[in-house]
């Protein structure tokens, strides 16, 4: 009795800490979200200021934001961005899952050679080819075009296959044998059987490859050069920073930046359930 | 051209270590095509020059300029038409591309770049090399005249003007008027023996970067890169007067009542009333004189009297916009004339009522009742007329982290009086040190 009880008491307290230790690390871990969300409202303009909580909040930033147009399009390159993320989003997820599961389930003279080349080829920094690609799309005529930026963000997307490869290779071979019993074709086990039970990894992908545009600034800046009109959020909020500007909008660049987090929140919570679901499945199924 | 290449050729001889020897070989190779491509540029500037005798009456011209400057730009283009009748034919667009990104975008792929754009001086010589500015021939020397001279000599390579001067870009002292004196304002060893209130500090400045502080090495008489900053292996700031600079340097760091403030620090020390004077650019004049309010005052960076007992003036570094032609624009004599226009007098005055922008042009830095408008304006010009031309030569990118780390020793007192030498030598070896190593 009394040993059970000191045990428990020494659950409790180790409990206490952990949970401790997770509050203070995930404080420090939440201030600059907090701290970029607080300057987003704030009403004093600056970059600065010497004290953590605004004096004064408004919703100013925003409207200004999303109505004045004098220097930045922030609403266009927004619809830009979206644009560009969900076209290559699912492209690029196609060409994801094609790749593995062809690298999964086939077996062909070129697999084990395709597979290195393509490893070898990730290793390489992806801006390496960036001007290599800028004149090939000049060639093709559609530099400073969306098109273009959809094609870079989606054309390598197949070489990273690694990820879902391996997710595809723990769902046993016996299911596909038995629905080719049953005469499915190799589509339709792709479609009707290792999808549905690779959602996670579906997810994990999509997530991905969505969010690239939003992050990406070295493609867009090479490929978009000097028209305003077409860029990406990305470009458009790292002129609000510049010397000139940044007293001025630095709040307002909070508030894109607050923004540009919405689509990919919401995104992610939409497909939170399949992520949670997929992973648990899996976990007992292993 | 051939001397160009000459001069090369020889301080890759005399700079290449044995393990080097491969790298000198690529060097160069590179340098080797760029000479190629500049000298097919000059012969087809040549050819232009011959076939082109009168403007084409469809010519079309892009010009690049920020996105602050669209909607001026659109009205200088129109009193462009105006005053040109054999312009009024021309299509000539905009394109958003501001001065400090002109280098990057145009050498990404001159073909696309435009025929006229703006760019900052410390970008010249890389964008000269390259070979795709056009050689300023016409009117040359009147362009001469009528602007600032180191403006002129920001412009200028081996005798060879490259780019029109335009705007000039700075720093100068902004203080407080309700702290400071007319007077006091003049020498910086007064402003700080003046006791201010508790928590207000006397001066501020960002100690850790090469564009301010170089000032103060420049006024000693110190040079970068040799007097015309274009020799990569002069840099005599750890001279006699360099010495005493860097111990005039220790002490404004190592003193209670100077600040080290960046952009974003000292606009909001302004704002809490806690500075008394700072030195920065007329990109921060709106904020502080919204801050300062009747209290606002601009000055030129005020003398320092070193241990020594000599008083010096500070030399701030300067860059200028320049207009520079596309060497492989179609129009060549049509964007010329454009970009003649767009630095004209006209121009730059439109320039500096609407954009708030510092001329280079003589008639209008010498009008005080014009300038009189702005007094940061008014200021910078002043200021500009002493100051050191930022060199544009590549070494210069390995200027700022030395200078850099040289001022972030200073305030953490890693130097001392006693090594200053041996730090300022270690400071000239980083700056000096051969590009890529």
């Amino acid at each position: 009795m009394k040993k059970t009880s000191s045990m428990s008491r020494n659950n409790k307290i180790r409990d206490i800490a952990s949970y401790i230790t997770l509050i203070i690390l995930s404080i420090i871990w939440l201030i600059p979200i907090f701290w970029v969300v607080m300057t987003s409202f704030r009403e004093e303009s600056g970059s600065y200021t010497s004290y953590f909580f605004p004096k004064g909040l408004t919703l100013n930033n925003y409207v200004k934001l999303l109505t004045d147009n004098s220097q930045f399009y922030f609403l266009k390159w927004f619809g830009n961005t979206l644009f560009v993320a969900v076209f290559s989003c699912l492209i690029s997820t196609f060409f994801v899952l094609s790749v593995s599961y062809v690298m999964s389930r086939m077996r062909f003279k070129m697999r084990k050679p395709l597979m290195n080349i393509s490893m070898i080829l990730g290793m390489f920094p992806g801006f390496m080819s960036m001007i290599a690609v800028y004149y090939i799309l000049k060639g093709l005529g559609i530099t400073q075009s969306l098109i273009a930026l959809i094609m870079v963000y989606s054309g390598g997307a197949g070489t990273g296959f690694f990820i879902a490869k391996g997710f595809f290779d723990t769902i046993p071979k016996a299911l596909d044998e038995a629905a080719y019993l049953d005469g499915a074709s190799r589509a339709y086990i792709f479609w009707n059987i290792t999808l549905p039970l690779s959602k996670p990894i579906v997810v994990y992908t999509v997530l991905t490859a969505f969010l690239s545009p939003w992050m990406d600034f070295i493609f867009a800046s090479v490929i978009m050069g000097d028209n305003y009109n077409n860029y990406t959020v990305a470009l458009g909020l790292f002129k609000m920073l510049e010397r000139e500007f940044i007293n001025d909008y630095y709040t307002q660049f909070a508030a894109g930046c607050v923004l540009i987090s919405i689509p990919i929140a919401a995104l992610f919570i939409s497909l939170q359930k399949y992520y949670v679901e997929g992973v648990s499945g899996g976990a007992v199924k292993g | 051209m051939a001397k160009n290449f000459s001069c090369y050729d020889s301080h890759n001889k005399t700079n290449s270590h044995p393990k080097d020897g491969r790298k000198g070989y690529h060097i160069m190779k590179k340098k080797a095509v760029s000479v190629l491509m500049a000298a097919a540029m000059t012969a087809s500037v040549m050819a232009m020059n011959v076939s082109a005798a009168e403007y084409a009456s469809d010519a079309k011209i892009k010009v690049w300029g920020s996105q602050e400057d669209q909607e001026m730009l659109q009205g200088m283009i129109e009193s462009f038409k105006e005053a040109y009748p054999e312009a009024a034919g021309w299509t000539i667009e905009t394109a958003v591309v501001s001065a400090a990104d002109a280098k990057t975008e145009v050498l990404k792929d001159p073909s696309v770049a435009a025929d006229v754009f703006e760019f900052a001086s410390d970008q010249l010589a890389e964008l000269q090399s390259a070979g795709v500015l056009y050689r300023i021939t016409k009117n040359k020397d009147e362009i001469i005249a009528n602007n600032l001279e180191n403006a002129v000599d920001a412009a200028t390579i081996d005798g060879e003007m490259y780019g029109y001067p335009n705007t000039s870009n700075s720093f100068f002292m902004y203080y407080d008027t309700s702290m400071y004196t007319e007077d006091e304002v003049k020498n910086l060893n007064t402003m700080l023996e003046k006791e201010l209130d508790s928590g207000v500090a006397n001066f501020s400045m960002d100690l850790d970067n090469g564009w301010y502080i170089s000032s103060f090495f420049f006024g000693a008489g110190c040079t970068l890169f040799g007097e015309d900053g274009a020799d990569p292996t002069q840099c005599d700031f750890n001279n006699e007067m360099g010495v005493l600079v860097g111990d005039y340097l220790l002490d404004l760091a190592t003193n209670a009542k100077v600040k080290n403030h960046d952009d974003a620090l000292l606009l909001a020390a302004f704002k809490d009333g806690t500075l008394g004077a700072t030195l920065t650019g007329t990109w921060n004049a709106a904020a502080i004189e919204e801050y300062l309010g009747e209290n606002f005052g601009v000055a030129t960076v005020p003398t320092i009297t070193l241990e020594d007992g000599t008083e010096i003036s500070p030399s701030t570094i300067v860059n200028f916009n320049l207009y520079g032609v596309n060497a492989q624009t179609q129009y060549p004599l049509e964007s010329m004339l454009f970009a003649e226009y767009l630095s004209s007098e006209e121009c730059q005055k439109t320039r500096f009522e609407v954009r708030n922008s510092s001329p280079t042009n003589l008639n209008l830095v010498n009008d005080t009742e014009l300038l009189s408008t702005s007094p940061a304006v008014a200021v910078l010009s002043e200021q500009v007329k002493t100051s050191t031309v930022q060199p544009s030569i590549p070494q210069i990118a390995n200027f700022w982290s030395p200078m850099e780390a040289f001022g972030q020793d200073c305030i953490a007192k890693a130097v001392t009086k006693d090594n200053m030498q041996e730090k300022l030598d270690t400071m000239v070896q980083g700056i000096l040190s051969k590009l890529g190593e």
